[in-house]
């Protein structure tokens, strides 16, 4: 199978299959930009934004959901569910704190919706329930409503 | 790690989470704070607020707070807005408007206030402004403004060109007749005053678009009323000259001539016109669908001859008309190829001459016909009724209600101030209009438990019930009610001297959902005044 080559923040190189590859609309974005073809030339397409551990993850993301179905159209008015979490992806994303926001950080840049609905959703489920004290602990963020 | 993230993904996040869960995490931090302000602001739009309502507004800080907030939250998304009857400063009123630039209705009838100094909108900037956020507004309610004046108005209207509804309703409109008549003259726009010259240039100059206007309780002279028909390029569709006791019945002639179009016409309260009046308008206004004669007191019979050819016609008011006797009106109104088919709403309260007797009952051949096959002109016809109202109208009989009420449809009755309605009557009325929702049977002192015990389980979908004065009901009334109306939601059994507090309680402890029951000088209450 065709790959590209993808050039991460630190400068390392990654081959990811050109049709995972594609699933980010960034990235097909770039090599439409960049007048590459499936066959690809050997410039590597940069991705300064990504580390090498999340783009595994993500890699890893898309290899198990390569066949799945396009998503039904977004209903912008209906109430956004989070309980619709595939088994898979729950256990993916049982990672260390960090991880779940550096992955939306990445869906978002990248520009893979489903990906970025799932961690959001996940990330939703922690909130979810909890008081302000419970959210400062969970995601170990500081107080600063003074600045 | 949190931390990092952007405001945007930060809000998309939070637009996921239930209302009260955006509060808490909104205490989180000051980042959160501003991401929950944004998933709120977000989701209330996605939820469609679209409408909203604020009285009671005053100059306080607390009331421009609540303005502020309105227009942060929901004005991105408002389409109406009413601020009736309230008296928000100037200030607070332009700062609401320019955050709301989808806004399609606005509602400022009795906010006097904002009318007093007359400066408002008078600096161009902010009409500049003001002009932008309302260039899509269709309908503006400028009601009962007692210091409107011509160049308040002007300033207002000339930011709302799009406007296509109108209301000036009890504004104190002055008419100085030689101008009307004449040329448009060149009368400058006064401060103090708010003149029908000033108004007629307005209608002019938006001839193209406006296609309702409201002017009841303005005294309205004939002439005023005829330059206005007139206006070059004029479509009118709704026309309200509620009360406006000047008019004659050759000004409402000249009215149906020059605005044919007309789909609504309110005319109630017009004293001084005559049968020719209404001849004029069913002869002239072929497309009317709602038309109102209340209060009519000269209207008899013989202007009714030709109501039928108005086919369209969907609700028709006749309340207080009391010289009409019902003979012309069944005749076009119930015959089977005159009828207008489409008659949903129709109201004869007070209409104390309206007989029974061969005028609204149907001509039955036989008593051996169960069945009501309408031989002659008949009420029956109207099987698209759904609002009927013959409060007061004492000449009916018991027997000529019971034959007549059969409309399936029928969803709001008033029987009230009948005293002739019996339970015979009232078993006969359940049976032939089931789809009651409102029903009015005040001071029906016939009426007894024994009717109630049959009529009540024909009645499953009724929410609003007044039984008030009616003086044999016991709670026995109520059980039946109790036990076969189940969507109840309002009760009043004022001054019903059989039923007491305690039958009350019970039967709001049994239907919880009953959300009103008026119970004023129930049983033994001692009516005696103590001076």
């Amino acid at each position: 199978m065709p790959s590209i080559k993808l050039q991460i923040s630190d400068g390392e190189i990654f081959e990811v299959d050109v049709e995972i590859a594609k699933q980010s609309v960034t990235i097909m974005i770039m090599l439409e930009d960049l007048g590459m073809d499936d066959e690809g030339d050997d410039d590597p397409v940069p991705l300064p934004n990504v580390s090498a551990a999340i783009l595994k993850k993500v890699a890893e993301w898309y290899t198990h959901h390569k066949d799945d179905p396009p998503p039904p159209e977004d209903d912008e008015s209906k109430e956004k569910q989070t309980d619709d979490i595939p088994v898979w992806d729950q256990e993916f994303l049982k990672v260390d704190q960090g991880t779940p926001f550096e992955l939306i950080l990445a869906a978002n840049y990248l520009d893979i919706k489903d990906l970025l609905n799932v961690t959001c959703k996940t990330v939703v489920n922690m909130i979810k329930g909890k008081t302000p004290e419970e959210i400062h602990k969970t995601f170990n963020i500081k107080i600063n409503f003074t600045e | 790690m949190a931390e990092s993230l952007p405001l945007e993904m930060l809000t998309y996040i939070l637009s996921f989470l239930p209302l009260s869960d955006q509060k808490e995490a909104s205490l989180v931090s000051r980042a959160w704070y501003c991401a929950a302000q944004n998933a709120l602001r977000e989701s209330l739009g996605l939820r469609g607020i679209s409408c909203i309502s604020l009285t009671n507004l005053d100059g306080s800080l607390a009331s421009h707070k609540v303005l502020q907030s309105v227009a942060y939250h929901l004005g991105p998304h408002l389409q109406s807005l009413c601020l009736g009857g309230g008296s928000p400063t100037e200030a607070s009123f332009v700062a609401l408007i320019l955050g709301c630039p989808t806004l399609r209705i606005l509602d400022l009838s009795g906010c006097n206030s904002l009318f007093t100094s007359g400066m408002l909108l008078a600096q161009p900037e902010t009409a500049q402004s003001v002009r932008q956020a309302l260039s899509g507004l269709r309908e503006l309610s400028l009601a009962g403004l007692r210091d409107l004046a011509d160049l308040s108005f002007n300033r207002l209207s000339s930011c709302a060109p799009s406007l296509e509804r109108l209301s000036l309703a009890y504004c104190h409109l002055t008419f100085e007749l030689s101008l009307v008549r004449g040329s448009i003259g060149s009368q400058d726009a006064s401060p103090s005053q708010f003149s029908f010259h000033n108004l007629l240039r307005f209608v002019k100059e938006r001839a193209g678009r406006l296609h309702a206007l409201d002017l009841s309780g303005t005294g309205l002279p004939p002439e005023a009323l005829q330059a206005l028909g007139q206006v070059a390029g004029l479509h009118l569709q709704e026309l309200s000259l509620h009360n406006c006791r000047d008019l004659s019945t050759e000004a409402v002639a000249t009215l149906c001539r020059q605005q044919p179009g007309l789909t609504s016409l309110d005319l109630s309260g017009c004293s001084e016109l005559t049968d020719g009046a209404l001849l004029a308008v069913s002869r002239g206004l072929r497309h009317l669908r709602h038309l109102g004669l209340g209060k009519l007191q000269r209207l008899t019979d013989v202007g009714c001859t030709a109501l039928g050819a108005l086919r369209e016609l969907q609700s028709l008011n006749m309340a207080e008309c009391c010289l009409v006797s019902g003979r012309e009106l069944a005749q076009t109104l119930g015959s089977v190829h005159g009828s207008p088919p489409h008659l949903t709403s129709l109201s004869l309260a007070y209409c104390s001459s309206l007989k029974s007797h061969l005028e609204l009952e149907h001509r039955a051949s036989d008593l051996k016909d169960p069945c009501p096959e309408p031989q002659g002109p008949s009420l029956l016809m109207l099987q698209a009724l759904q609002e009927l109202d013959l409060t007061a109208c004492s000449k009916l009989t018991d027997a000529s209600l019971a034959k007549v009420l059969q409309f399936p449809q029928l969803r709001q009755l008033s029987l009230s101030l009948l005293p002739a309605l019996t339970d015979m009557g009232l078993v006969a009325v359940a049976r032939g209009c089931p789809s009651l929702e409102r029903l009015a049977l005040s001071h029906c002192s016939h009426l007894s438990d024994e009717g109630w015990a049959q009529a009540a389980s024909s009645w499953p979908r009724l929410q609003h019930l007044n039984l008030s004065s009616c003086s044999q009901l016991t709670e026995q009334t109520l059980d039946a009610i109790r036990q076969a109306c189940r969507q109840l939601r309002v009760l009043d059994v004022a001054m019903c001297p059989g039923i007491n507090m305690a039958a009350v309680r019970h039967f709001q402890a049994q239907l919880p959902q009953v959300s009103c029951i008026q119970s004023r000088f129930v049983g033994g209450a001692d009516l005696t005044l103590t001076l």
